[in-house]
């Protein structure tokens, strides 16, 4: 099958007065049409810089300082800013954590939601209006009539991250980067929120690109997984291969995830994956 | 782990209350309300539920760090629910704590070595040489031998949590509330902190109150499990029976929501309505109610209370008990002190 | 990226670690270096800064005349042997303004300290206190109306006012301006303080137990002090400029020793006459120091906000 998105040698450097550090080193990543692939690894694995880096959007001090993202027959890292906003918010859609900081506090949600439609649809005010009160019922807000004129303070946690995601699946992108999309929820809201993106996806045939550092949302809710350490991709694999036989960075992630049936009782006391990494 | 009904329990908190008044209005915050429970010695409670469920106010409690609205706190058989000043200092050795942000729990202008000493030299340790050479052996325990020049910026988040954990057992407490002590920590740290506190307990027999969201890490670290909705307390019981079978709709929905790390376990979603209340609107008897697929019209009325449905597993559900009534007729109703 | 970024886009992505080797006073000074490469500004004002001190040190050692003993050479322009001029009295205005660097810088940096010194401890108090209940809770609101009471007068009616009561002397100059300033630093630190003891490493010393005292006094207050020491640059600048004011208006030190103001003072009688150097020069002395202590406590203020650091 041909891949929908295309990471070749991809590099990122943040540069900083203290030195330069290889936040991305040399990643090659193919993410196929309808799939849902989890990216896993600790904190500072370089992992959330690899999402945005597709998108062309590291933030400073960062810079990409390589390769080739290929979507949809272009390379998003030579394409001109104009282009790459089409693409944006468009084509590829994307769900940070903590959403609430991310939404305007000044708007109401449900401008928010139009707002983006209309800037990369032909779409009368109206009609915009229209269409996001129906994605705020489709991401399971009830009342979307009265919840589209909540301001973002007055939502909850999981309320925003359900507007984030109406938010990201405005325009059918082909592809949904979600970094961390349950960071900070608790776990009833994270499941809800989790089916909520995997239905979203597959209603509209969007891949999805779940970025996490827990293995669990992987197990339950991705096909393929990425294992990534240091900046770089070490294991790709289908979720139950995984599961079944683990790489050694994998093992280690694994064992650090505290299974459960308390079997993970014997664990090493030293870090790790520090040690995995000796 | 120690057997909690052999002997009398290192803690009992009785009817605990907490409620924040909202300045500029007669509304409080609801942050915990008729909470009861006992650990044993040598004992860990895990204490779970979902933010706002008001675990962490139960803990900041029983380190009289705010004060309880009402209820008391027994601490090895002495009151301590409203000892001030000198008297609380005094016991301080004996209950200590170990924070959710391990570098906000340590004084950034300090040293390794220092933050360790501090509970040392305010319990009366004032030769400086024994100090010393006890620092060493705290943090030798710790595996931070070394580390006592450093300061706490130094440090990464689970070495600086190690160094918290050190404090907390310098004094070589009965008590140890642990509030979140791995959830900001990166997960491949995690399962280290966790059987570093579990290697610690072996060796001292202190007590411990594990206050998590996580519940991977309450199933492999608690003897006893308390799980807290809104401020109350839903159901209490020993971990291995409570992971097994839950007795409450809330400890169902909350079970059945942990995603383990195994794609071939696919539990049984037990799915809540909508998200939790706000705790300044607290609903009437059972909290649960207004989210409950379970919820009968009696459950908007009935008080709830906690009742022993099977040995040391008890559950605020009054449907589930009323049913337990019909199934097993001889059983008598008996408000149970729960742990006992 | 080599300008200066916005910190509101650094959030979006978790930025890795920086190396390990950064920490400590060798990893301060190495930022420290960078910071200050890239801000020609705050070189400048640190260029001022340490040319008022070394002015202050020195000045009436190397100093072409006599400040103070006049001669016939009266109110020559500019020249060659007399740069800035000369006065009505005939003495050096270079001179003279050189000269009173120090009077000015000591005047300043010893209001500067006082009111350091007074201001914090009792912004910590007030901070501390103001989450009690009972007595303290009392005092820390009344030394707050106190403050309300000193700040609602205008600083410079003020500080005449107390040194119009008192004589005009440097002492009492120094006291004056000392008391004006104590209600900045007192609030800067209370409410820094009302930030830091919410933070867990004051409830862990409370559970080690320690007592209120230690608290404040251990905890609190050392990690509280950042904001009022970065703007004691900003308000030795404001001092010098208050020193020089009161002696403008002849409530300060008085001539002959040279002061910025009272040269500036004594100046202004022959502007009209046409003799412009004798105020100019230590007019822009004053306002390059002036600017210069500002621009460093700005300098200061970003540099010490971890949240600017990249």
């Amino acid at each position: 099958m041909e891949p929908l998105l295309d990471v070749r040698q991809l590099t990122t450097d943040y540069v900083t007065y203290a030195g330069t550090v290889r936040a991305v080193d040399r990643v090659d990543l193919q993410v196929f049409p309808g799939e849902l692939i989890g990216v896993v690894g600790t904190a500072a694995s370089g992992k959330s810089t690899l999402a945005y880096s597709i998108l062309n959007l590291v933030p400073p001090p960062g810079r990409i300082v390589g390769g080739e993202v290929w979507f949809e027959g272009q390379n998003l890292l030579t394409l001109p800013e104009k282009r790459l906003q089409q693409v944006r918010g468009s084509r590829i859609g994307l769900i940070v954590p903590d959403p609430r900081r991310h939404l305007n506090p000044l708007m109401r949600v449900g401008d928010q939601i139009a707002a983006v439609m209309r800037a990369h649809q032909r779409v009368g005010k109206a009609t915009a209006q229209a269409r996001a009160r129906d994605l705020i019922a489709t991401v399971g807000i009830p009342d979307p009539e009265w919840r589209m004129r909540s301001y973002p303070h007055e939502l909850s946690g999981g309320m925003c991250q359900r507007i984030a995601i109406a938010m990201a699946v405005a325009n059918n992108p082909n592809l949904i980067l979600a970094d961390e999309p349950t960071a900070g929820l608790d776990v009833t809201v994270q499941v809800q929120i989790l089916d909520l993106l995997r239905d979203a996806a597959r209603r509209q045939g969007s891949a999805t690109m779940i970025v996490t550092r827990d293995l669990g949302i992987v197990a339950h809710y991705c096909q393929r997984v990425a294992v990534m350490h240091e900046g770089r991709i070490v294991e790709v694999a289908d979720t139950r291969a995984f599961f079944a036989d683990a790489g050694p960075i994998g093992q280690s992630l694994l064992r650090a995830t505290m299974l459960a049936r308390g079997e993970t009782a014997a664990a090493p006391d030293s870090d790790t994956v520090a040690s995995a990494r000796r | 782990m120690a057997n909690a009904t052999a002997n009398e329990p290192i803690l009992r908190v009785e009817r605990l209350d907490k409620h924040f008044p909202i300045a500029g209005s007669n509304l409080t915050v609801q942050a915990a309300t008729d909470v009861s429970f006992t650990i044993g010695r040598g004992e860990t409670l895990g204490l779970v539920g979902e933010s706002g469920s008001g675990k962490t106010t139960v803990g900041r409690c029983l380190l009289r760090l705010t004060d309880p609205t009402a209820g008391r706190i027994v601490f090895a058989g002495q009151d301590i629910t409203t000892l001030s000043g000198h008297a609380l200092r005094r016991l301080r050795p004996r209950i200590q704590m170990v924070f959710q942000d391990p570098h906000d729990s340590l004084n950034p202008r300090h040293r390794i070595a220092d933050i360790v000493a501090e509970p040392l030299r305010l319990a009366g340790m004032h030769d400086a040489r024994e100090r010393a050479a006890r620092v060493g052996e705290l943090l030798e325990m710790v595996q931070l031998r070394g580390f006592g020049d450093r300061f706490p910026h130094q440090l990464t988040g689970g070495q600086a949590q190690r160094v918290a954990i050190a404090r907390a057992i310098a004094t070589k407490p009965d008590l140890i509330v642990l509030d979140e002590p791995t959830s900001a920590l990166d997960i491949a740290v995690r399962a280290d902190i966790i059987n570093l506190l579990m290697r610690l307990q072996r060796e001292f027999g202190a007590s411990y109150l594990f206050i998590s969201h996580d519940l991977t890490a309450v199933r492999h670290i608690a003897d006893r499990v308390a799980i807290m909705y809104l401020g109350q307390l839903m159901e209490i019981a020993p971990a291995h029976a409570l992971f097994r079978n839950q007795l409450h709709p809330y400890g169902k929905a909350l079970l059945s929501s942990v995603l383990y790390p195994d794609p071939t376990a696919t539990p049984a979603r037990f799915v809540l309505e909508g998200e939790i209340p706000s705790p300044i609107h607290v609903p009437p008897a059972c909290p649960l109610h207004t989210r409950c697929p379970l919820a009968r019209p009696e459950c908007a009325t009935i008080p709830i209370w906690l009742e022993e449905l099977a040995p040391g597993h008890a559950t605020a559900c009054t449907r589930a008990i009323a049913e337990s009534w019909t199934t097993v007729p001889d059983v008598e109703p008996v408000a149970a002190m729960v742990g006992d | 990226m080599e300008s200066v970024q916005s910190a509101a886009a650094i959030d979006v992505a978790s930025v890795p670690a920086a190396p390990a080797a950064v920490g400590g006073f060798r990893g301060e000074a190495r930022y420290f270096a960078y910071f200050t490469r890239r801000r020609p500004l705050f070189i400048f004002g640190l260029v001022v800064v340490l040319l008022s001190l070394v002015a202050a040190a020195v000045g009436p050692y190397v100093a072409p005349y006599d400040p103070i003993k006049a001669t016939m050479d009266i109110l020559q322009p500019p020249s060659a042997s007399h740069w800035m001029g000369t006065d009505a009295s005939g003495s050096d205005v270079f001179s003279r303004v050189l000269v009173a660097t120090r009077i000015d810088l000591v005047i300043a940096l010893a209001a500067t300290a006082i009111s350091l010194l007074v201001g914090t401890p009792l912004g910590g108090l007030a901070g501390f206190w103001s989450s009690s209940r009972g007595g303290t809770r009392w005092a820390s609101e009344l030394l707050l109306r106190l403050m309300d009471i000193i700040q609602s007068f205008p600083v410079f009616i003020l500080a005449l006012a107390l040194v119009a009561v008192s004589g005009p002397n440097a002492r009492n100059v120094i006291a004056g301006i000392a008391f004006v300033n104590i209600p900045i630093f007192l609030r800067l630190t209370r409410s820094a303080v009302l930030t830091t003891q919410h933070r867990a490493f004051v409830d862990a010393a409370r559970v080690s137990g320690e007592s209120d005292l230690g608290i404040v006094f251990r905890h609190v207050l050392p990690n509280s002090l950042a904001p009022a020491l970065v703007n004691a640059s900003a308000t030795v600048g404001w001092s010098i400029l208050l020193t020089a004011g009161l002696s403008f208006v002849g409530a300060g030190v008085r001539p002959p020793t040279p002061e910025w103001g009272a040269i500036i003072a004594q100046g202004a009688e022959q502007l009209v006459s046409g003799h412009w150097w004798i105020s100019f020069f230590p007019g822009l002395a004053l306002a390059t120091t002036v600017f210069g202590y500002a621009i460093v406590g700005d300098g200061l203020r970003q540099f010490l906000d971890p949240t600017k650091r990249v």
